[in-house]
């Protein structure tokens, strides 16, 4: 139903699914920032890459989480990639020129685009990870919490946080109203996939406006709802979720920071591999 | 026993609008009791179930609930005492699984989060849905979900909880189980005032007391025989007889009272 | 008019292996008023689905007289709009497809998507309105400000002016009162005396015993049976099979036929035919 395109939860006990939200919040920060380092020459950078492509499988595997859906999710960046080589290859002129028929290639196109591609797809696997371990629910309540500062300048953080959950709550429920109003009015002879733009735009007029009308009916109810139970957003609630910072945490908060300083102290020394 | 509900010459109409949907209305409700409100579409049931929550602010005529008259400044010292099932499963499921819907009204009520798994489970289970505490609201069906609806209402603690057609969009198997889970909580617990709002003639006929409604008036109210005993009446506003009733007549008229004896 | 189905299977996408629609087969020929019945998530929804292309087979085929639905096969889709003119779906709660500024407007919406000139498409939708019990009073009204029964009224509307020969109806009557419930009956059973064919999901059992002339009953996407609804509902064996609740009139049925009144089950469809019988057999 949901095709969110960071991925969909993954029902699963393991390690990775207990971990505080937060804390993977804060890790996938960490370990993407890691990424974008410059290290001391191209083969360092490769081989960390290469390292940390290794560590996302192993956590792909741990998670339960299948390779396949990181294809999938590579899927529609194929064409951006193929673009940026173009781009690249047009406008790089450093590097070893190499022959291909009457055509002059630089190396350094390639290495760029090589360097866009690995780090998207290392970006896209980490963050395919923290999707499919944290329900979309317990990640609002994460953020919620690293957004509590922006209460000292009266941002009504907790009230943002309760219209995204509710979003959530009722985004399926949404798009099985568009499914089934898109098939009454399929049944009155619109057609949702050909005609000409005047008929496209009455196809989806009669969508737009009965899934509006409904969807501020159902608002309204559900604002009666929340009422009669008590709600009101300026009163103090407690919290029924509450993220906890756990045993798991504290084994892998280390874990992450080491990582992270060695990949700082790597960059930051330019260690290289012929010292 | 005690009055839970007074209404005295209630009267309501939409701003803009002459014609009254609820015309000089007063009723009062026991304490323990189950009443039904029977009438066509339009009569002003549902209306008449937001005012006594208060969504509806009332212009004419005053409403004691719990003695306390129900105004803005007793609203929620009187939301502690009823709470409402809508007609819509889908709309009123806040959480995004049964147990974080439940969890709802206890964070509004400020209940310390050790606390909450307990109550939760202990509501859970008197609505037969402790199996489902992980599930979210589109694996569940509508019957389903208004149970939890029901499981949220108990949660708080109330004492009055009005039906408003909770049973109208499900399917016979949904409508008998919430039926029978709200005569059983009735039982259960004599302190608990059910009211219930209804197209379902069967389902009033089981009720202690109806209250017809039929163009914003009450037109007719007491035990459910002697209600439908004026079937004629009944149709003449839109309304039915339960097909228990309607056979019974016919059957009466046709004289074949032989095949009347048990039941 | 006939609708065929051959072994139709379906399954929904992204779910388990388990078949909505399992191996169906069956015939409805000539003029019909067909139910469709079964507990929540049988398949009824899926099948009717079936009956305009709305959805396809995923394994066998459906005709609809010389019409052919198969398995996803990118047909002309100039044919399925002719196969949609001459189904006409009425889905659950049917008030929410309304979206036109005026009542008249969105009756008339139908029959100008197939191609009907606009004043026909009026007189069309005028004539409709004029069944389904909707005054001239409301033409001009907006759906919007129009009370839940009457919206539903306008919307059933709006498939019966497109004139179809089949009607679909997915549980017409649910969330009505009981007036407007028997209104509603009335009005599909004087189309079915126009010489339309119906088909409708229903839970009650009893409108299925009183005015369909065959019930499908389904069964976790299987169908079960095929039968008059007399020949199915009087036979306690297929009840139970079906898991089906009894309809209200069953109950007096047998205790009169216990009574030894030698009652012709075939000719008790409601509480008058069912007097009807008792005297015959009281004169007998």
């Amino acid at each position: 139903m949901l095709n969110s395109p960071l991925g969909k939860y993954t029902t699963s006990n393991s390690f990775l699914h207990r971990l505080d939200p937060r804390f993977k919040i804060f890790a996938l920060i960490i370990l993407m920032t890691s990424i974008f380092l410059e290290y001391a020459s191209r083969l360092m950078d490769f081989t960390y890459y290469g390292f940390m492509f290794c560590l996302i499988l192993i956590l792909m595997k741990i998670a339960h989480i299948r390779i396949k859906s990181l294809f999938n999710m590579m899927k529609p960046m194929a064409f951006m990639i193929v673009f940026i080589l173009i781009i690249n290859l047009c406008v790089v002129k450093t590097g070893n020129p190499i022959n291909i028929f009457q055509l002059t290639i630089y190396s350094d196109a390639i290495f760029n685009t090589l360097y866009t591609f690995l780090r998207l797809l290392l970006m896209l696997a980490l963050s395919l990870i923290l999707t499919s371990t944290t329900k979309p629910m317990d990640l609002t309540y994460a953020l919620e919490w690293y957004l509590h500062p922006l209460k000292f300048i009266k941002i009504p953080v907790h009230i943002i946080a309760m219209i995204i959950s509710l979003a959530l709550r009722f985004i399926p429920t949404l798009l099985e109203e568009t499914e089934k109003i898109m098939k009454a009015q399929a049944s009155r002879g619109v057609d949702f996939e050909n005609g000409s733009l005047k008929e496209k735009m009455r196809a989806i007029i009669s969508l737009i406006i009965p899934l509006f009308f409904s969807s501020i009916q159902r608002s309204l109810e559900l604002a009666d709802a929340m009422e009669v139970r008590g709600y009101d957003p300026n009163a103090k609630r407690t919290r029924y979720r509450i993220n906890r910072f756990t045993r798991v945490d504290l084994i892998a908060l280390p874990i992450v920071l080491i990582l992270f300083s060695c990949a700082f102290l790597l960059m930051y020394f330019k260690i290289n591999f012929y010292l | 026993m005690p009055n839970v509900i007074e209404v005295k010459n209630l009267s309501y109409c939409y701003d803009n609008d002459e014609k009254l949907i609820l015309d000089n209305i007063s009723f009062h409700i026991q304490k323990g009791e189950y009443v039904t409100f029977i009438g066509c579409n339009g009569s002003g049931k549902s209306t008449l179930m937001k005012i006594l929550m208060g969504l509806i602010e009332i212009k004419k005529g005053n409403i004691y609930i719990n003695n306390l008259l129900l105004n803005e400044r007793n609203l929620l010292e009187i939301r502690k005492h009823i709470g409402i099932v809508f007609q819509n499963p889908d709309n009123q499921f806040i959480g995004a699984t049964v147990k974080d819907d439940i969890a709802f009204g206890l964070e509004n009520m400020c209940i310390k989060q050790k606390d909450m798994d307990p109550l939760i489970e202990e509501y859970a289970a008197k609505v037969g849905m402790i199996e489902y505490l992980d599930k979210e609201p589109s694996s569940l069906s509508g019957g389903q979900k208004q149970r939890v609806a029901i499981a949220d209402a108990l949660s708080m603690n109330l004492d009055i909880i009005l039906l408003d057609e909770a049973t109208a969009m499900l399917d016979p198997k949904g409508r008998e189980e919430i039926v029978s889970l709200t005569h059983k909580m009735q039982k259960e617990n004599e302190n608990l005032t059910i009211l219930n709002v209804t197209h379902h003639m069967e389902e009033a006929f089981l009720s202690d007391r109806i209250i017809v409604l039929n163009k914003g008036k009450i037109v007719l109210e007491g035990k459910p025989k002697d209600v439908f005993a004026k079937g004629d009446f009944l149709k003449s506003i839109g309304l039915d007889l339960p097909f228990s009733l309607k056979m019974e007549n016919a059957l009466k008229e046709a004289g074949f009272l032989n095949l009347l004896g048990e039941k | 008019m006939a609708i065929t189905f051959e072994n139709v299977y379906y399954q929904y996408k992204n779910e388990d292996k388990n078949y909505s629609l399992n191996d169906i087969t069956f015939d409805l020929e000539g003029h019909f008023f067909a139910g469709v019945i079964g507990e929540t998530g049988s398949g009824k929804s899926t099948l009717i689905q079936h009956i305009n292309a709305l959805l396809r087979p995923s394994k066998g085929l459906v005709k609809i007289d010389d019409f052919t639905v198969q398995v996803q096969n990118k047909k002309k889709l100039k044919k399925i709009k002719e196969l949609r003119k001459k189904v006409g779906v009425v889905f659950q709660f049917p008030e929410y497809q309304l979206f036109e500024d005026t009542v008249l407007k969105d009756v008339a919406f139908g029959p100008k998507n197939f191609n009907v000139s606009k004043e026909d498409a009026i007189k069309k939708a005028k004539k409709a309105l004029k069944m389904v019990g909707i005054d001239e009073s409301y033409y001009e009204k907006s759906p919007f400000e129009l009370s839940g029964g009457e919206r539903r009224k306008v919307a059933i509307a709006g498939i019966i002016a497109i004139e179809p020969e089949i009607l679909v109806l997915d549980e017409p009557c649910a969330g009505l009162d009981p007036k407007s419930s028997s209104e509603m009956m009335e009005l599909f059973l004087n189309l079915y005396n126009q010489g339309l064919s119906l088909i409708m999901v229903s839970h009650n059992m009893d409108i299925v015993l009183k005015y369909c002339t065959k019930c499908l009953v389904l069964n976790r996407g299987k169908l079960l049976y095929n039968l008059k609804p007399t020949e199915f509902f009087y036979n306690e064996m297929y009840l139970n099979t079906a898991k089906i609740n009894e309809p209200n009139l069953l109950y007096y049925v047998k205790m009169a036929l216990k009574k030894n009144y030698k009652l012709d089950v075939n000719n008790i469809k409601d509480i008058s035919s069912f007097i009807l019988e008792l005297k015959r057999c009281k004169n007998a």
